[in-house]
């Protein structure tokens, strides 16, 4: 097997296309669910903060888009640019569930993760055990569903259709 | 930054290899050989130890604290000494100046300010009580999963060396290529290994 850490320099660009789909995904599904393999369907949104960049190491731009919807327009010119997404805000809706994070394009790593709808912890709650498997219900369902959203990524990314239909219509949302 | 915080960040990894059969018990073994060791009464910079979940002083598993339902849950505890820059510059400064007129004012030898630095750094290390911090873990041994509270790459560097060490099992990061390895059948496989970047400037043309 190749080395570890040389893969993931590798296959940086494989991440920064999967959020640069998702957010494909999100605008032009409208009010629509997007499915996801072995789970329910969801509401995919992409949030207010996004960073986008070009390149490696020294010759690395990077691009912080943060505030109003309106600045999606600016980052959509930063991908005809060349810039791909890194870093990006997302929310996840399904049923009772609205999960807000920021997903890293190099390692799937999420920060910042919050359910709006979670109780959290009670005041003088002293069930530690029980936030806990709270907490780890939050962690399981975001992990499950974008490790579905990828794969379903993989499956057009890795099949004709990709440069036959999605491309197409990917850069027709670009340029719209 | 933790499992019980508002907000939730963390790594995600694979842990594969075999594992005894009677593995939780196994598990509380290894894990109190790595327990964290205070460093208090040292000059250590660093060190680093598994404790109980989101607790800092407890450092006991033979009665199964690490497990929860399904789970397997535990902190990495690691203290750091820092010397602040400004009080080593005060400190080396005013060792610098008793050592001058030790000497009646001859200048210092690059060697002599060298070790003169070595020294004040130690000196202060002593004095310096070592910060704590807590990271935890939460794995999942059926789906082969792990969980690390932690998104800096030094402390998932610290980890991966003592979760190696303490279970002598590989554990690979999630990242998209180790995840589509995960997913893909061996065919599909082969075509991600030929992958080339798409291009989405200048309206997809690939210059």
């Amino acid at each position: 097997m190749r080395d570890l850490v040389e893969l993931l320099f590798a296959y940086r660009f494989l991440g920064r296309e999967f959020l640069a789909w998702l957010w494909f995904q999100s605008e032009t599904s409208g009010d629509e669910l997007i499915s996801v393999p072995e789970q329910e369907p969801v509401n995919l949104m992409v949030g207010d903060k996004m960073v986008l960049e070009t390149g490696d190491g020294e010759y690395r731009e990077t691009l912080v888009l943060q505030g109003s919807h309106s600045e999606h327009r600016e980052a959509r010119l930063g991908l005809v640019q060349g810039k791909l997404p890194e870093e990006m805000q997302l929310r996840l809706q399904r049923g009772q569930d609205e999960w807000q994070f920021t997903l890293k394009a190099a390692t799937l790593e999420i920060k910042g993760l919050k359910n709006k709808n979670a109780p959290g912890p009670q005041e003088g709650d002293d069930d530690q055990e029980g936030y806990f498997f709270d907490q780890m219900y939050q962690v399981e369902a975001v992990s499950a569903i974008l490790d579905g959203l990828f794969r379903s990524f993989l499956q057009i990314r890795l099949s004709p259709a990709w440069e036959e239909e999605e491309m197409p219509r990917l850069l027709d949302w670009l340029e719209a | 930054m933790g499992i019980y915080a508002k907000s939730l960040s963390f790594t995600r990894y694979f842990v594969r290899g075999e594992t005894p059969a009677d593995f939780y018990s196994w598990v509380d073994e290894r894990l109190q050989a790595f327990l964290f060791r205070e460093i208090d009464d040292t000059t250590d910079e660093k060190a680093w130890g598994w404790v109980e979940l989101d607790n800092l002083l407890q450092t006991s598993f033979g009665g199964g604290q690490a497990h929860k339902g399904e789970y397997l849950a535990f902190s990495l505890r690691v203290d750091t000494r820092k010397v602040p820059a400004a009080v080593f510059r005060k400190h080396f400064l005013l060792a610098e100046r008793a050592l001058l007129a030790q000497q009646k004012f001859r200048r210092l030898s690059r060697n002599q300010k060298l070790e003169l630095k070595k020294t004040v750094l130690q000196d202060l290390l002593r004095r310096q009580m070592p910060q704590p911090s807590l990271f935890d873990v939460v794995w999942h041994p059926g789906r082969q999963r792990l969980w690390l509270f932690a998104t800096s790459p030094k402390v998932r560097e610290i980890f991966e060396t003592l979760f190696r060490e303490t279970f002598e099992m590989d554990l690979y990061l999630l990242f998209p290529y180790t995840l589509a390895q995960d997913i893909l059948d061996p065919a599909a496989l082969d075509k991600l290994e030929l992958l080339e970047p798409a291009v989405f400037a200048l309206g997809g043309v690939r210059s």
